[in-house]
């Protein structure tokens, strides 16, 4: 092991709040760990690190690549080898018992290591149950991590086990900035004698941590009543605000020497158990935060008429009011509308088939040849070197009775005995993105709206690091605004800028997807595109002689789906539901055999029932 | 490898780029550079020819991790007991590059299980994160690689150390290194985390002026028909650099910034809003590195503009959406 120096927590500047909520976990672990979400660079692992030099306990740090039997465990290799006895070796999370786990960027973390992480931190126990090998442990850890919120949010779950949660931003004041530089470059200059400098207040804190550990502390029933009056008024989910703020509370006491709560104690820690469990989350959403300032995000949703009618007004300028959708039509007269309301999105996936792919990301499961991933089974050697243990002994087993095993082993292995690991794990999807720009989206600001979901998707495929395209139509045609790419920024940039005006050649638009999806697909043949279609389905430019633009396009449609069946189709009308036009983008959809939803139907509306609302198809 | 690098001074033009990786090399605490723009600019024979002007460093011969001695705690986990008695040896400033297919095991290291199971030996193969220990790690096309990859890469490069939890290895080993990512934007972008862990940022552009691709030309012909006069020819300057950095290494320990300077670095990372505190920190050591360059011992102003331009673009990009360097 390498001994870096670690900056003194004493000697960090500014960020007490995120201070305070790590010495609460210190002094008593039932707080139930923080999570420390912020912008970049603000210290958040340096302190949690600092942290660890402050305390006695053990402080496990779980790298974002760490694999399911370095985390829990697994067959011990060499015992087994060397003894012919199964023999486990127990993970990380045993080596946390009693300490810390802190894992960096959490919401970056894999879903079947969160899924571990969840069970034990809830149980306090592992049930280790893998590669041949079962056993109980004992685990109890405070759980810390940081995260960027921009890199994509935590599940609702995995969010509520985190006992407190600390906003981090930067330091506003220009003299703190100045002192935080001046510790920074001291300590970089001569780690040892910075270190030696802090002694002896790190050394005070640390008797004052250990002190107020020992220290039991009592809260009355009026302190308790009062820790419910403040959750209640809070509008927090569960119970569990309640019980980590009595027990923050008596930490916070202690840590001030005093062996009974008083109200300053809850009033100082209860911000930190309620920011995450608050029932209206889009307040928090980044998403929201970051939307753009000429079209404020509208909190009321079920306000929409007046929202539209407010965008509307604002729109005013481009628009000549009520009757503007027959007069652009006609005119062919093209305005660019501002990108509407922005929100989180629900969940959209492809399902799980048996076709081994390559790439990262974050959204469809699917099998995967790299060695990264959920072990889901073993199969033959297929010579990539990811070699599962457990099947492999057991193979060489059942073949020992005609081997002898070398010197100083208690099994025989050749090669034939080798058995690999079938992995499991989300990568990205390419979407293609089919915008309706024409006349008819310009009123009832269903561009904007429009705009702002496609905006907002697009942030959900940064998220989940997709590759998109995008096509536009309008007037007399369709066009390619952006081939697939990686680059999320370019195409929210196309869209931005695109205008809208003119007839609507749906058909031209559905023959440039099928040309471009199946270049795609052609390319990458074990690729599942998605498929977005935004409009109103009023098609009414035919793309050869057609006298019926419409139903020419829904036979257009249904073509597209029976040759590209590995794709799958959402379309999202922009129309809203009773209105007797609904009925267009449904026939377009039923030709498709794709989902209809409407813009609000992509929202991931709380904290509560995000999980409920996913699209995927399995 | 003998091959003859192209010498560093012999490049034409691009005097960001140049300037920006001596930066790094005198003062590896400002965390690598993140080169943006087109092919063919001379991106990787700037990194090469960089590491060939470096003074040798000493190592352990045949250490894994360049280690200059024997007998840290490492070396009784890496088990190579010939090294106790190995001698020291001088070589190059290793720079390890990354291929954009390569595997997190290529990356970190992995350990041999055929050959575990078979032989019951643990056998660990060191991944480029090793052999980069001490010297450059270079990443061409940054922005392609597989996001689990470039968070090894970046973790390892702020901690200096590269931890390796998976599959059967507990492990870990020093892994300081100089990072010098190279992307074409057009490509997609870096995340912004990603981003504003690179400390400097540079973009590069073919050359404009006639004259100046004329001599690009004629000088990468020269090169390629004898290598070795070529060499030869660059020989005295490449020594001048060679000890213009020697001595800014050692005028870095005593250059000094006044609160005012701080004051204003804090000042210009607050007016362009830059996320978190990074960006001061950076800008600080790049100034007082620039002024070590310019064989001063305090910081001036204009080391600061200079230092802001290298510091700031890439970090004023806010939001995943937002393009780098967009003015706000």
């Amino acid at each position: 092991m390498t001994h870096q120096p670690v900056f003194p927590f004493i000697s960090i500047v500014g960020q007490e709040e995120m201070k305070l909520a790590l010495l609460l976990n210190a002094v008593n672990p039932k707080t139930g760990g923080v999570l420390l979400r912020g912008e970049k660079g603000t210290a958040k692992s340096t302190l949690v690190r600092a942290l660890s030099a402050l305390l006695d306990v053990p402080f496990v740090n779980l790298p974002l690549n760490a694999t399911e039997d370095r985390l829990a465990g697994s067959i011990d290799l060499e015992m087994t080898m060397t003894i012919g006895e199964r023999s486990v070796r127990k993970g990380l999370l045993a080596d946390a018992h009693g300490g810390f786990l802190y894992v960096d960027e959490v919401n970056l973390l894999d879903d079947h290591i969160t899924d571990i992480l969840l069970d034990c931190s809830a149980s306090g126990v592992v049930h280790l149950q893998r590669e041949g090998v079962s056993e109980v442990y004992n685990s109890e850890f405070v759980l810390a991590g940081s995260m960027n919120p921009e890199e994509g949010e935590l599940r609702p779950q995995f969010l509520d086990r985190f006992g407190l949660s600390v906003q981090v931003t930067a330091s506003a004041s220009a003299m703190e900035r100045v002192l935080l530089m001046e510790s920074r470059e001291r300590f970089d200059a001569d780690p040892q004698s910075f270190i030696a400098a802090a002694q002896e207040r790190q050394t005070e804190l640390k008797n004052r941590i250990q002190a107020a550990r020992t220290l039991s502390v009592c809260v009355d029933d009026s302190i308790i009543n009062y820790i419910a009056e403040t959750v209640l008024n809070a509008n927090a989910a569960g119970h569990r605000a309640d019980i980590v703020i009595a027990e923050a509370a008596k930490a916070h006491a202690a840590l001030n020497g005093r062996d009974k709560v008083l109200c300053e104690d809850v009033d100082a820690v209860a911000e930190f158990a309620l920011a995450h469990r608050r029932r209206q989350m889009e307040a928090q959403n980044p998403e929201t935060q970051n939307a753009p300032k000429e079209n404020k995000p509208q909190q009321d949703k079920d306000n929409q008429e007046t929202q539209d009618s407010s965008q509307r007004t604002e729109n005013n300028s481009h628009e000549s009011e009520g009757s503007s959708q027959q007069q652009s039509e006609g005119a062919g007269m093209e305005t660019v509308f501002s990108v509407g309301e922005l929100f989180g999105i629900k969940k959209i996936e492809t399902a799980k088939d048996r076709k081994n792919r390559k790439g990262s990301g974050r959204r469809s499961r699917t099998r995967t040849d790299a060695k990264h991933g959920r072990y889901v089974r073993a199969t033959e050697n297929r010579g990539s070197g990811d070699i599962a243990i457990d099947a492999t002994l057991r193979t060489a087993a059942a073949n020992q009775f005609m081997r002898t095993p070398p010197a100083g082993f208690a099994i025989a292995i050749e090669h034939s005995d080798i058995r690999e690991k079938q992995r499991e794990r989300r990568i990205g999807n390419f979407i293609l993105f089919i915008v309706d720009s024409s006349g008819s989206m310009g009123a009832r600001a269903r561009m904007a709206a429009a705009k702002g979901a496609v905006v907002s998707l697009l942030l959900d495929t940064y998220q989940k690091r997709d590759k998109v395209a995008m096509i536009a139509f309008r007037g007399e045609g369709s066009e390619i605004l952006l081939q697939p790419t990686s680059s999320v920024e370019l195409a929210e940039r196309k869209l931005r800028e695109l205008p809208t005006g003119g007839k609507t050649p749906l058909s031209a638009a559905i023959e440039d997807g099928r040309r471009l999806t199946g270049r795609y697909l052609r390319h990458n043949p074990d690729s599942r595109p998605v498929v977005i279609i935004m409009t109103d389905g009023r098609a009414n430019v035919p793309y050869a002689d057609s006298a019926n633009p419409r139903k020419e396009s829904q036979e257009l449609a249904a073509n597209w789906a029976r040759e590209q069946k590995d794709v799958k189709f959402i379309v999202i009308d922009t129309e809203k539901k009773g209105l007797a036009d609904f009925a267009l983008s449904g026939e377009l959809a039923s030709a498709l055999g794709a989902k209809l939803l409407e813009i609000k139907d992509l929202k991931a509306d709380s904290l509560l029932n995000a999980v409920r609302g996913s699209f995927s198809d399995e | 490898m003998n091959r003859i690098v192209y010498p560093f001074p012999a490049i034409v033009g691009q005097d960001d780029l140049k300037l920006a990786l001596i930066l790094n090399v005198i003062n590896p605490s400002i965390s690598g550079v993140l080169i943006r723009g087109e092919k063919g600019t001379a991106k990787s024979t700037a990194v090469r020819a960089i590491a060939n002007i470096l003074p040798e460093i000493e190592t352990v011969d045949g250490c894994p991790f360049n280690l200059p001695q024997y007998g840290a705690v490492l070396c009784q986990t890496c088990k190579k007991a010939e090294c106790a008695s190995a001698t020291t040896m001088k070589k190059r400033v290793p720079v390890m590059e990354l291929p954009v297919g390569a595997t997190e095991d290529r990356v970190v290291g992995s350990l041999n299980l055929e050959s575990a199971l078979k032989g019951g030996k643990r056998q660990f193969e060191h991944g480029l994160l090793a052999g980069a220990n001490r010297g450059i790690l270079y990443v061409d096309e940054v922005n392609l690689l597989e996001d689990h990859i470039v968070d090894v890469l970046l973790d390892s490069a702020a901690m200096g150390v590269n931890t390796v939890e998976r599959e059967g290895i507990s492990f870990s080993h020093p892994a300081k290194f100089t990072l010098v990512g190279t992307m074409n934007p057009e490509e997609g972008e870096l995340r912004p985390q990603l981003l504003d862990r690179f400390g400097l940022c540079v973009t590069v552009d073919g050359i404009r002026d006639v004259e100046k691709r004329v001599e690009v030309i004629e000088r990468r012909l020269d090169f390629e028909a004898d290598p070795e006069a070529f060499a030869d020819k660059w020989k005295n300057e490449c020594a001048a650099l060679t000890d213009k950095i020697i001595s800014a290494f050692e005028l870095l320990k005593t250059v000094e910034a006044d609160r005012d300077a701080m004051m204003r670095i804090a000042v210009l990372c607050m007016e362009s809003e830059v996320d978190g505190h990074r960006a001061d920190i950076i800008m600080l050591k790049t100034a007082k590195t620039l002024a070590a360059w310019n064989s001063r011992t305090s910081v001036l102003d204009e080391d600061i503009s200079a230092a802001a331009r290298l510091v700031l673009p890439h970090r004023m990009r806010r939001q995943p959406l937002q393009q780098v360097g967009r003015a706000k």
